[in-house]
C-alpha cells in the first residue's frame, strides 16, 4: 500500500483507504471512494497540482490531499484476491489435500 | 436576465439542482430562453435564478439552484439550495427536478437521493446518456425509474433533446413522491430527530437530520434555538461530522447496489479527446504557454475587434448631437440634450462592445472547461501569494468586471484567501478602465509597429500587466499581515472538454452587457447631467460679468473669425467660472504634481462613482460651449486641447502615462464597494479598501509624472 504521491503515470490502483480528515466528507461527494480504480494524469510543476481519472471521473488536488489517498496496484489487488481466493480453497474441508 | 416575465399569474415553482458541470444550466437555458431574471436571496450573494415557462395561459416559475455535490451546507451556494429545498426562502417550490449525470451516476445519486428523502415531489433528469454510451456505460433506464419510484426523463441539453419530455413532465404535473430511500434513523438516534422535528415544525425525520447538521450556518436560527440543537446533540452524543460521513457512505452503498442492476460500465472510460487535449493543456511547460497565448489573443482582440464598433458609437453620438443642436430651437433645453443627455448615454453606450467581448470570452472557456484547467496550473503560482487556484477565476472576471469577480469568490471556502482575493481583484484591469485607456493610449502612444506588434496594444497590455502584478503583489503583502484561520484545500472536479454552446456564450455576452447598461448606467447617466448642470452654471454675478464683457467685445468685433474666437474664449471663461471649474482648480494645486490641470481634476473627482463615468465627464467638460456643430470626436477634442500658459498639449506622453497609472491604481467604484461590504459584512474592508489603493494611486502616477516630464 502506498500513497497516491507515489503511483507511477498511467498505471492504475485501487483506492484502499482514505486517511482520517476534516476532507473526508469532501473526497466521499466529490466521488472519491474506497474501491474505485485510480490513475495518475497529470502534475503541475514546482509540486504543483495532480490530476487523477477516479473512475470514470477526473479529479484534481493538491499534494497534501493526494497524501491522504491509500492506494494499491490494480494488477497487486488482483492478486490479493486470487491469494485469497486460493486459500479459501485450500481449507476448503470439501478440497481433497 | 432579459425580457421581463409576462405578466400572468405564477402557478407554480420548480427548483431544478444538479452537480456542477451536469448540465443543469444547459437544461434551465433551453427551457426559459431569454425569459429569465436574475434576483437576491436575502443575505447572502448567491444570485437567484429565475426563469418562467408559458402553456396556454399557465406560467410555472423555474428556479435553477447552484450546482453542488449535495445538500449538506458546506458553502453559501449549498446553504442556498437546501435553504430553497426545505422553505426556509420565502416560499417552498411546488416540485424539484434533479439532473443526473449520466456518465456519472453514482455520484449523481447521492444528491439525488438526498433530495428524495427531503420528501418533495420531483422527478430526475438523465442528461448526457448519448456521451455515456459513446463512454461505454449502459443505463438500464427502465428499470432505474423502477427501482427510483419517480419519474424520469432521458435528455441530451446540449443537443436540445429531450426539452418537450421536460415540458410535459412540467405542465401535465408528473412529478412523483419516492419512497424514502435512506432510513437516517440508522444513523441518527430516531427520538433526537423526532424532537427536532417537533421543535421546528419540519415534515420528516431526514429534514431534522439537516437541520442538526445545517444549525452552524442557518443564520435563520437565533442564538437560543442554536444553543438548544447544541444541547440535544450533546445529551444524544450526536457527532456531526460523523453522522454525515456515515450518511454519505450508507447512500453510496445503496446506490452501488442499484447501479449493479441498472448499469453496465465494464469498458467506462473518459473522454479520449480530453485526454489527448489535456496532454497539451496541462503539460508543465506548453500548458502555461498556451494559457499566456489565450490572454494575448483576447486582449489583441478585444483591441482590435472592440475599436471598431467604439468609434462607431462615438462618431454616431457626435453626430447626433450635432444634428440634435442644429434642428432644435436655441435654447436650455436643446443644449441640455445635446452637451449633457447624449454624450452622457454615448459614455455608456460606449462600453458595450468591450463588456460583452470579454464576458463573451470568460463564458467561452468556461463552457469549453478550459477554466478548470486555468485552476489546475494556476494553484501553485497562486500559493505564495496566499491565493487558491480558484482565486484565478475571479481575478480574470475581474478583467471584465471586479463586481462579478468579488461575487464569484463565494467559491472559494477558505476565510483567508477568500478576503484576499476580495481585496486586490479590483486592482485587476477592469473593462471600465479600457476605455480611459484606450483614448489616452490613442493621444499619447503613437500607432507604430516594432516586431510586428501594434505599440498601441503593447501599451494596453502593458498596464494590464501592471494591475496583475500590483494584484499579486498586494496579496502578497496581505498574505503577511493576515492569519490562517482553517485548513486550505483544492479538490475540485476536471470536467471534459465540450464545444461551446454559442447560444449561451451570447446570452451571457446579451445579459452582462444589459446588467452593466441599466445598473452602471444609471450611474453615469445621473452623473452627466448634475456635470452638465454643474459645468453650465456658476456664481450669477461672475456668470453675468462674463456674458456683459463677451457681448461688448462681440458687437465691437470685425470679422466673423475674430466673433468665433471671442465666443470660443468666453466659452472657455466660462466653464472655468462654472461651480464644476471651482471644484477642479480647488484640487488642482494637489493634482498638479502628478501632471494634471483642473479639468482632468473634474474628472478624477466625477471618477469616485464609477471609472467609466471619465470618458462621459471629459465628453462633457469638452462638449460644453464648444462648437457642437463641428462634430470632434471626443478623443480629436482631447488632442487638440492645450494649457492656456504654456501652449503645449495637454495630453502629452507623461499626463497621459500618470492618469492611466492613476486609474490603474486607485479604487473608483461605489459598486464595487457596495458588493465587497455585501460580501465582508462590513464596512471596515471596503473603506480600507478606498484609502489604501487611493493612497497608491496618487503615489504611483506622483512618482510616473515626475520621472517622465
Amino acid at each position: 500500500m502506498k500513497s497516491a504521491l507515489e503511483m507511477h503515470p498511467n498505471q492504475s490502483y485501487i483506492i484502499h483507504s482514505i486517511i482520517d480528515s476534516p476532507l473526508q466528507v469532501n473526497f466521499l461527494e466529490i466521488g472519491i471512494l474506497v474501491g474505485k480504480r485510480i490513475k495518475l494524469l497529470h502534475q503541475a510543476p514546482f509540486s504543483g497540482s495532480i490530476a487523477f481519472e477516479v473512475g470514470n471521473n477526473m479529479v484534481f488536488m493538491r499534494i497534501s490531499e493526494a497524501g491522504l489517498i491509500q492506494v494499491i496496484p490494480e494488477v497487486a489487488e488482483q492478486e490479493l484476491e486470487l491469494q485469497e481466493l486460493k486459500s479459501i480453497k485450500s481449507n476448503h474441508p470439501l478440497q481433497p489435500s | 436576465m432579459a425580457t421581463q416575465p409576462t405578466v400572468q399569474p405564477k402557478e407554480k415553482t420548480i427548483a431544478i439542482i444538479g452537480n456542477p458541470n451536469v448540465g443543469k444550466s444547459s437544461i434551465f437555458n433551453q427551457l426559459t430562453g431569454l425569459n429569465q431574471k436574475i434576483g437576491n436571496y436575502p443575505g447572502v450573494t448567491v444570485d437567484k435564478t429565475l426563469g418562467y415557462l408559458n402553456n396556454s395561459g399557465k406560467q410555472i416559475q423555474l428556479i435553477d439552484l447552484p450546482g453542488t455535490y449535495s445538500i449538506f451546507p458546506k458553502s453559501e451556494d449549498e446553504l442556498i439550495a437546501l435553504r430553497v429545498l426545505t422553505g426556509m426562502e420565502e416560499e417552498k417550490p411546488d416540485a424539484v427536478m434533479v439532473i443526473l449525470d449520466a456518465c456519472n451516476l453514482e455520484r449523481s445519486l447521492l444528491l439525488g437521493t438526498q433530495v428524495l428523502d427531503l420528501g418533495l415531489p420531483l422527478a430526475f433528469v438523465l442528461n448526457m446518456k448519448d456521451l455515456a454510451e459513446i463512454n461505454g456505460v449502459k443505463i438500464k433506464t427502465h428499470k432505474l425509474y423502477e427501482t427510483l419510484g419517480v419519474p424520469l426523463v432521458m435528455t441530451d441539453a446540449r443537443k436540445s433533446v429531450g426539452m418537450e419530455a421536460i415540458r410535459s413532465l412540467v405542465f401535465d404535473e408528473k412529478f412523483g413522491k419516492g419512497q424514502l430511500f435512506l432510513e437516517i434513523t440508522e444513523i441518527a438516534n430516531q427520538e433526537l430527530l423526532e424532537k427536532v422535528r417537533d421543535k421546528f415544525g419540519l415534515q420528516n425525520l431526514y429534514q431534522a437530520f439537516q437541520y442538526l447538521i445545517f444549525a452552524d450556518s442557518n443564520k435563520l436560527l437565533s442564538s437560543m434555538e442554536k444553543e438548544w440543537i447544541e444541547e440535544v446533540c450533546r445529551q444524544f452524543h450526536f457527532d456531526r461530522q460523523a453522522a454525515q460521513i456515515e450518511e454519505s457512505k450508507r447512500r453510496y452503498a445503496k446506490i452501488k447496489e442499484i447501479l449493479k442492476d441498472t448499469i453496465s460500465s465494464s469498458s467506462a472510460k473518459t473522454s479520449k479527446f480530453t485526454k489527448n487535449l489535456d496532454g497539451f493543456l496541462l503539460h508543465p511547460l506548453l500548458g502555461y504557454l498556451v494559457f499566456i497565448g489565450i490572454m494575448l489573443l483576447i486582449f489583441q482582440a478585444i483591441f482590435a475587434w472592440a475599436g471598431v464598433p467604439m468609434d462607431w458609437i462615438d462618431l454616431g453620438f457626435a453626430e447626433l448631437s450635432a444634428w440634435i443642436s442644429s434642428y432644435l430651437p436655441e435654447g436650455v433645453l436643446t443644449d441640455f440634450i445635446a452637451e449633457g443627455l447624449i454624450p452622457g448615454i454615448g459614455g455608456i453606450v460606449i462600453f458595450i462592445p468591450q463588456i460583452a467581448l470579454l464576458f463573451g470570452f470568460l463564458a467561452f472557456l468556461e463552457d469549453t472547461g478550459y477554466l478548470s484547467r486555468v485552476v489546475f496550473l494556476m494553484d501553485r503560482i497562486m500559493r505564495p501569494f496566499g491565493l487558491h487556484g480558484k482565486s484565478v477565476v475571479p481575478l480574470i472576471s475581474g478583467l471584465a468586471c471586479a463586481i462579478p469577480a468579488v461575487m464569484a469568490t463565494r467559491t472559494i471556502s477558505n476565510t483567508k484567501e477568500k478576503l484576499i482575493t476580495i481585496l486586490v481583484t479590483p486592482w485587476m484591469s477592469c473593462s471600465a478602465r479600457l476605455p480611459v485607456y484606450i483614448i489616452i493610449i490613442g493621444l499619447v502612444i503613437p500607432a507604430e509597429t516594432v516586431f510586428g506588434f501594434n505599440m498601441q496594444a503593447l501599451a494596453l497590455l502593458g498596464m494590464y500587466l501592471l494591475g496583475t502584478v500590483a494584484t499579486l503583489i498586494g496579496a502578497f503583502l496581505l498574505n503577511l499581515v493576515f492569519e490562517q484561520k482553517e485548513r486550505s484545500f483544492l479538490l475540485t472536479e476536471l470536467p471534459i472538454y465540450r464545444f461551446p454552446r454559442w447560444k449561451a456564450v451570447l446570452l451571457t455576452m446579451y445579459s452582462k452587457s444589459k446588467v452593466f447598461v441599466f445598473e452602471a448606467g444609471k450611474v453615469i447617466l445621473s452623473i452627466s447631467i448634475i456635470l452638465w448642470v454643474l459645468a453650465s452654471y456658476g456664481p450669477p454675478t461672475t456668470m453675468n460679468t462674463l456674458e456683459a464683457e463677451k457681448i461688448t467685445l462681440l458687437e465691437a468685433a470685425n470679422s466673423e473669425e475674430d466673433a468665433t474666437e471671442i465666443e470660443e474664449l468666453y466659452a472657455s471663461k466660462k466653464l472655468e467660472a462654472s461651480f464644476i471649474g471651482i471644484l477642479g482648480k480647488a484640487i488642482e494645486p494637489a493634482i498638479k504634481p502628478l501632471g494634471y490641470d483642473w479639468k482632468i481634476g473634474i474628472a478624477l473627482i466625477t471618477s469616485f462613482a464609477a471609472r467609466e463615468v471619465f470618458v462621459a465627464t471629459i465628453a462633457t467638460i469638452y462638449s460644453i460651449g464648444g462648437d457642437v456643430d463641428n462634430e470632434l470626436t471626443i478623443r480629436e477634442k482631447l488632442a487638440q486641447e492645450t494649457r492656456p500658459d504654456t501652449g503645449e498639449k495637454v495630453f502629452n506622453l507623461a499626463t497621459g502615462i500618470s492618469l492611466m497609472v492613476f486609474y490603474a491604481f486607485a479604487m473608483q467604484c461605489m459598486s464595487t464597494l457596495a458588493v465587497v461590504k455585501r460580501e465582508t459584512k462590513t464596512w471596515k474592508w471596503p473603506i480600507l479598501q478606498t484609502v489604501v489603493m487611493t493612497a497608491v494611486a496618487y503615489m504611483a502616477a506622483l512618482i510616473t509624472y515626475q520621472i517622465l516630464v
